[in-house]
């Protein structure tokens, strides 16, 4: 049993599902990785990560599809999740609810980092 | 032989003589006062001349009582000819008295002659013939047997034959002229009463007192009368309707003061309403005299039917050219159906109107509904809203059941339909009802209500037939362009996540390296590193405006609505620019006003301050200032971008924010760019309801301002959209890892 923290990122385009691993690591979150929305929220019920970075344009469940079913389960409803999208448009996904944890814009993704251990304000993990 | 030549001359004769009792009532009238008149001054004169011969008064009253009596009986008795008879004879006995009281002098004989002649203004054969035999009697038989008593002549004593002879030729002479006269009326009027008879206008002769002397049969059919009906009787059996008075058309014709045909309508004896150009005229004799009018009434039903039917196709045109100008002006059938029906139902003056949408199973939904203004309709309205009718029920169903249009009288009777009942209160009792139909399918059904029923014409259908296609064959475009719309914009969503994906990875991936490896890497390196990153955002932009200009052209460009920190969204746009900015050596200087939040679409505004601080950093040569300002004027946010740049040319003015137009100034400096950022700004602003305004001279640089309506932010889109700096103060913003110790 690590004592790390648990992140899930899930995006369906590698290059991008390995950046936001590489972020997540360097913030000291060990990383599971999955590649479609379904496998996202498989892994988010089996593994109750600390935080999940989903991509929203996802195949077979969306981004924000993905959160609804957590936030819909009472045994994953707390998890805070961050939606990354490339796109501005995506942003109308967003209205609907429940609403992320945070947002953001891939073209900034180099904040990711620091806008998730923002989530975890004054409290964050020891040792990142 | 002879027989026939006898009869054919006899049948030639015959028809050589007048008829007889032909002459109108009141010109009967007129002769006959006139021929009394002569009885009694006769009877008046003879009396006279009776008592100057030196008779005793008892045999002058005896004279004159033989005339007297007949005129007497002329006067009282009922029938016109008998009264015509006894006039007659009292007067040819006034002339036999005349030559029995002079002795027979032969000259007062010619009164005979005169009065021959006189008595055929009767025109009647009864009285001529009285006159004839009298004095056949009186000359012919007393003449021969008291030759003396009656000629008083030695010549006539001694050749009575040859006296009786000549006498009886004048008076032949003079009946034979006064036939021929009585004959000669008698024609002239018959074909004057043919011309009036044959003509088709109503044609009514009235005397001074306003009495009916004389109509034509088309009178009498006109008015629903009887030929025989109107003779004698008063004006004022013939009534007309609205404001114009018979009467006062007559009198002003007496008084010669109007002649112009007047339109107006008359009452049939049967109450049914006759429009009629009529023409009321004086009647004159040949000297000028006013003798009574005439009334010549024109059937104008047809021409009003056909200007009626003109009218009406008129305004079917017109309704049929408002339904399409408001199917033209309607993006969506949605859009669309609330005018169709408001044009048809003003078009064709009816009082309220529904749209009703046909379901998959038949089913009826009221979608749309139109009512005139003033009624007590609002009720109604409300109860329709949405209201769905079950397939095949009552007389909606049966329209859609037979695709056919129908109409009813009485919509309150349809239980099936409950507006029905709000439809009768407020006024309207008759439905019709069309469908709308596509391809052979019916798609919804148009119902419009009247509180006055009349039956649709077969015109009104046809052009309700033509709407149906109108209406069905925009539905269908308006589904394909949909579908079209819908395809597109799949395409583009896919394009842009596609172009952007591996901008994004490359983005990411050298904003890493620059951030977590830039310790290691040589000078060298950092320097390529950084010509990757400025490249990569470069061309991500440039596809964000691509995207966004295909948006704009095709229609579809969108805000997301949320509330706008307007303060907020300068600043970051003046930090974004601020490493350009320095890169150029220019000062950039931020002036913030107070700005209550609006609605809006925060990004988007972001996009249009960036755009317009990167021109302006572009257009200002180095050692200049660009000033971003934001604040108020009235109720309207303003965001200014002021720089000292050389200013912009006004012919450049106009066409800059034409897509991809490039001011002359930047394509002989080559300054990089694209054309699309002042078209991208120009569209974001006046999706918001604002505007774009540009002040600049020559030498003096420019300011470009954009004005915000500044509406309330809607509360239900107060906390989304508006990025990620909210959503972290959404309340998750100081939870912990439940599991500690995360290494770094």
């Amino acid at each position: 049993m690590s004592g790390r923290a648990l992140a899930l990122v899930a995006d369906d385009d590698a290059d991008m599902r390995g950046l936001l691993r590489m972020l997540m690591e360097d913030e000291g979150f060990e990383v599971e990785s999955a590649s479609d929305g379904e496998q996202a929220l498989r892994m988010a019920r089996a593994r109750r990560p600390d935080v999940c970075v989903f991509d929203v344009v996802m195949p077979r469940l969306r981004g924000h599809e993905v959160l609804r079913a957590l936030r819909d389960d009472i045994s994953t409803r707390d998890i805070p999740v961050v939606l990354v999208t490339a796109t501005l448009a995506n942003r109308a996904l967003w209205r609907l609810s429940p609403q992320p944890d945070d947002c953001m814009r891939k073209t900034s993704i180099s904040e990711l980092g620091g806008r998730v251990m923002a989530l975890f304000g004054e409290a964050a993990p020891e040792g990142a | 032989m002879a027989k026939e030549g006898r009869e054919g001359l006899l049948a030639r004769l015959r028809s050589a003589l007048p008829q007889g009792r032909t002459l109108p009532e009141e010109v009967w009238e007129r002769r006959h006062r006139a021929l009394l008149g002569l009885l009694w001054v006769n009877a008046a004169g003879l009396f006279v001349y009776a008592l100057v011969q030196g008779n005793t008064l008892n045999h002058a009253f005896v004279e004159c009582g033989v005339i007297v009596l007949p005129g007497l009986l002329g006067m009282v008795v009922k029938s016109r000819h008998a009264r015509a008879a006894f006039v007659s004879f009292g007067l040819i006995t006034s002339a036999a008295v005349m030559v029995h009281l002079s002795n027979g002098v032969i000259e007062t004989h010619f009164y005979f002659f005169v009065l021959i002649v006189a008595l055929t203004l009767y025109e009647d054969w009864v009285p001529f013939l009285i006159a004839l035999a009298y004095v056949a009697i009186h000359h012919g038989l007393a003449g021969t047997i008291d030759a003396g008593g009656v000629y008083n002549h030695p010549d006539a004593v001694a050749n009575p034959w040859k006296w009786a002879g000549i006498h009886a030729g004048f008076v032949l002479a003079a009946a034979i002229a006064a036939v021929t006269a009585w004959r000669l009326n008698e024609d002239v009027r018959h074909r004057l009463t043919g011309v009036v008879g044959s003509s088709g206008d109503a044609i009514v002769e009235l005397d001074l007192k306003g009495r009916i002397t004389a109509w034509n049969p088309a009178a009498a059919a006109m008015l629903g009368f009887e030929p025989a009906d109107a003779v004698g009787q008063p004006l004022s059996m013939l009534r007309s309707e609205g404001q114009v008075e018979l009467s006062e058309l007559v009198t002003a014709a007496i008084a010669d003061r109007e002649t112009a045909p007047r339109e107006i309508a008359l009452q049939t004896k049967q109450g049914e309403s006759v429009p009629v150009s009529l023409r009321v005229s004086p009647i004159r004799d040949v000297r000028g005299r006013l003798l009574g009018t005439s009334l010549v009434a024109r059937d104008v039903s047809d021409r009003r039917r056909a200007e009626r039917a003109r009218e009406r196709a008129e305004s079917y045109r017109g309704v049929q050219l408002a339904v399409a100008g408001g199917l033209a002006e309607s993006n969506s059938t949605e859009e669309a159906m609330p005018r169709v029906v408001e044009a048809l139902g003003r078009g064709l003056g009816w009082d309220a109107g529904l749209y009703w949408r046909a379901g998959e199973d038949g089913a009826l939904t009221c979608d749309a509904f139109w009512g005139k203004r003033g009624r007590e309709l609002k009720q109604f309205e409300a109860s329709t809203a949405g209201l769905a009718v079950p397939a095949g029920e009552g007389f909606l169903g049966h329209v859609v059941a037979t695709a056919k249009a129908a109409w009813t009288e009485r919509i309150a009777d349809d239980s099936s339909f409950p507006p029905g009942e709000l439809a009768a209160a407020a006024g309207a009792t008759g439905a019709v009802a069309f469908p709308l139909m596509r391809g052979g399918a019916v798609i919804g059904v148009l119902e419009f209500f009247t509180s006055e029923p009349r039956a649709p014409d077969a015109d009104l259908m046809q052009t309700l037939s033509v709407i149906s296609d109108q209406v069905g064959q925009f539905t269908a475009r308006k589904d394909a362009e949909r579908d079209a719309e819908r395809v597109k914009d799949e395409f583009f969503g896919l394009v842009s996540h596609e172009l952007r994906t591996p901008l994004t990875s490359v983005i990411g991936y050298t904003d890493m390296l620059a951030k977590s490896e830039g310790e290691q890497l040589s000078d060298r390196a950092k320097k390529m590193l950084d010509v990757i990153q400025r490249n990569a955002k470069r061309e991500m932009r440039l596809v964000g405006d691509l995207l966004l200009l295909v948006r704009i052209e095709a229609g579809s460009f969108d805000l997301e609505p949320g509330t706008v920190d307007l303060a907020a969204v300068a600043q970051e746009a003046a930090e974004a620019a601020r490493p350009a900015a320095e890169g150029a050596e220019m000062e950039l200087s931020l002036s913030l006003g107070e700005v209550p939040p609006f609605s809006g679409d925060s990004d988007r505004i972001g996009q249009a301050i960036d755009n317009l601080l990167t021109n302006a950093i572009k257009f200002t040569p180095a050692g200049g200032t660009v000033e971003l300002r934001i604040g108020t004027a009235g109720e309207r946010a303003l965001v200014e971008v002021q720089d000292s740049g050389d200013g912009i040319p006004p012919e450049d003015q106009q066409r800059l924010f034409d897509r991809l137009y490039r001011a002359s100034s930047a394509t002989k400096d080559h300054v990089p760019g694209t054309g699309l950022g002042l078209t991208i700004v120009k569209a974001i602003t006046e999706a918001h309801g604002g505007s774009v305004t540009l002040e600049s001279e020559v030498g003096a640089g420019s300011t470009f301002r954009l004005e915000f309506p500044l509406k309330a932010a809607a509360a239900a889109n107060g906390q989304a959209g508006n990025g990620s700096a909210h959503a972290t103060a959404n309340g998750n913003g100081s939870r912990a890892p439940e599991r500690a110790g995360v290494a770094r």
